[in-house]
């Protein structure tokens, strides 16, 4: 079973004459554990699309089925804590709280529903993306590719059921995106997380299973990548 | 709700401190002490009340659990609000979601390497069946009486492994679970006489003395020519225990509770240490001499259980091996 259900989905901004269809009738499904690429020039509506999947923002029309669960159909007190437990966001920038060091700021979808730390996932995870010895730095402290290495950090702590990336590397000098991809791959490889990557970098794009690309808020391509 | 220990303990508790509580308030003035008590009623009422939500919402967690694990299409829908209760239940989801995936990946390692294994097999066959072409060329000349032999060994040596290959391929088949067992009303004595056939004359050349005491009416729900060959290894295996001049049985019987067939040989019998491995894949025992192959039993098994039934090796009280299958009802 499809394990990410995208169902005509809508987002128009304005009304009238200044009216902006950002999502033109999207229908998608995604299976669980898959790494897709999402490709587009700026404003073709990849990132509205994938801030719909990530509850940040409520679309028009349309349904998004997660896990069989119709995200949507909740309030925004409940989807906020679905996104809290189900999502992993990272964006372009300011991912980070910039009043809170590495461990906080990773921790803190789990020290938001009042739970204790698994210490042990926490140095796993430390050690996975090289932050061991900046543990306790604040944001300003790090470099552009360290705070998104944290960002992916805080996504990856929840075990969430999916992830959400929006364009990752912008910011980021080649070396560094390069890394971070590699990073969001081999975690989607061993956690086994749906994994969604916005872009408009098509070398990027080809690092993934599946590629999709959005042109006017509309589906213009649907390609998977064959490997062996 | 009582059988919660917590529960109990609680009750417990409670219902001391309501006494003493109602004790003291009706020292101070009887309407006091009736109060307490009233009190002390409802709001015990009142907490088992909302207790036994909670421990209604924890089993329909548990039975959800239950369902989700055993049905394939069935997803965890997990309540989205603060609380204990709903981490819980978003934590079993994103479980069960990991291990149906695992399940998933393991079925398709498994389907991956039988393909494997079937691509090796057939490879190897090529040359095998090269090798067996000029084998019989080379037969219809041989130089002397020494060659001819030599020849006629390599040519079981080849049959060998020919058998070899199609018992690997088999079993990698049976592991992944491809095969689909066939359900048919199976008359044991034709089963029986079907897995013999083609041993009779083995068995003629090395005069081994089979006696078969299956009686007619006797049937059994299975793959017909599944349970044939797996009979087949078991009486291929006792036939040549037994060695030349020795003896095989063949029984069936047949009660209330279940079917059962059993394969005697008179051969030296298991050793003790030898008993539990018998049916481990490549075990061949201590004897080395057999000529049987160690995959012919494992197979056995493997067709048995999957329809299942149960196989059993053990010495026979008189000497020899015995192989017990039965089939519950």
């Amino acid at each position: 079973m499809e394990f990410l259900k995208i169902h005509n989905l809508c987002k128009v901004y304005g009304e009238g004459e200044s009216q902006v269809v950002a999502l033109d009738h999207v229908s998608l499904d995604i299976k669980k554990g898959e790494f897709t690429a999402i490709i587009g020039a700026s404003g073709s509506g990849k990132s509205t699309l994938l801030h719909a999947i990530g509850c940040v923002d409520i679309p028009t029309s349309g349904k998004i089925f997660l896990n069989g669960q119709d995200i949507y159909a909740q309030s925004s007190v409940r989807l906020a804590v679905f996104r809290r437990r189900q999502v992993g966001l990272i964006y372009q920038f300011h991912n980070l709280i910039p009043t809170l060091n590495v461990v906080e700021n990773i921790t803190l979808p789990i020290l938001m529903d009042r739970r204790k730390v698994n210490e042990q996932r926490l140095y796993e995870l430390l050690h996975l993306l090289g932050l061991e010895e900046r543990k306790n730095h604040l944001p300003n402290q790090l470099s552009g590719g360290q705070q998104q290495r944290v960002a992916i950090g805080r996504a990856l702590m929840n075990a969430p059921q999916v992830m959400l990336a929006d364009e990752p590397t912008g910011s980021l000098d080649s070396k560094n995106g390069h890394e971070i991809i590699k990073l969001l791959k081999e975690s989607n490889r061993i956690y086994g997380q749906t994994l969604l990557l916005v872009t408009h970098d098509e070398n990027i794009a080809l690092q993934a299973d599946r590629i999709i690309g959005i042109s006017d808020g509309k589906v213009v391509r649907d390609e998977r990548m064959v490997r062996s | 709700m009582l059988r919660n220990k917590e529960i109990r303990q609680f009750a417990c508790v409670f219902l001391l401190a309501a006494a003493a509580v109602s004790i003291a308030a009706y020292k101070i003035h009887p309407a006091a002490g009736l109060l307490a008590v009233f009190f002390a009623f409802l709001s015990g009422l009142l907490f088992l009340g909302f207790t036994r939500e909670r421990y209604k919402r924890i089993a329909r967690v548990s039975e959800e659990i239950d369902q989700v694990l055993h049905d394939a299409d069935r997803v965890y829908i997990a309540g989205c609000e603060e609380g204990e209760l709903s981490i819980l239940e978003s934590e079993v989801g994103k479980m069960t979601a990991r291990i149906r995936e695992q399940n998933s990946a393991l079925k398709k390692e498994k389907e991956h390497l039988a393909q494997s294994l079937e691509d090796i097999a057939h490879q190897l066959r090529t040359p095998l069946t090269s090798a067996n072409l000029i084998l019989s060329l080379l037969e219809d000349n041989p130089r002397d009486e020494d060659e001819a032999e030599l020849l006629r060994e390599t040519e079981e040596l080849f049959a060998q492994m020919d058998m070899l290959l199609t018992s690997l391929l088999k079993m990698s088949r049976l592991d992944a679970g491809i095969i689909i067992f066939q359900k048919e009303r199976i008359e044991v004595k034709s089963l029986v006489e079907t897995a013999i056939r083609p041993l009779l004359i083995p068995m003629e050349i090395h005069e081994v003395e089979l006696t078969v005491s299956v009686p007619e009416g006797i049937f059994i729900e299975g793959d017909f020519e599944w349970l044939a060959e797996g009979l087949r290894n078991v009486l291929k295996n006792c036939m040549e225990s037994a060695k030349d001049r020795g003896r095989v049985w063949v029984a069936c019987q047949d009660n209330a509770l279940y079917t059962e067939i059993t394969v005697r040989d008179s051969g030296k019998g298991f050793k003790e240490e030898e008993l539990t491995r018998v049916f481990d894949r490549y075990y061949r025992g201590k004897d080395t001499r057999t000529a049987g192959f160690g995959i012919g039993l494992a197979l056995l098994r493997n067709i048995i259980t999957r329809q299942n039934g149960t196989v059993t090796a053990r010495n026979h009280p008189e000497g020899g091996a015995v192989f017990t299958i039965r089939f519950p009802k």
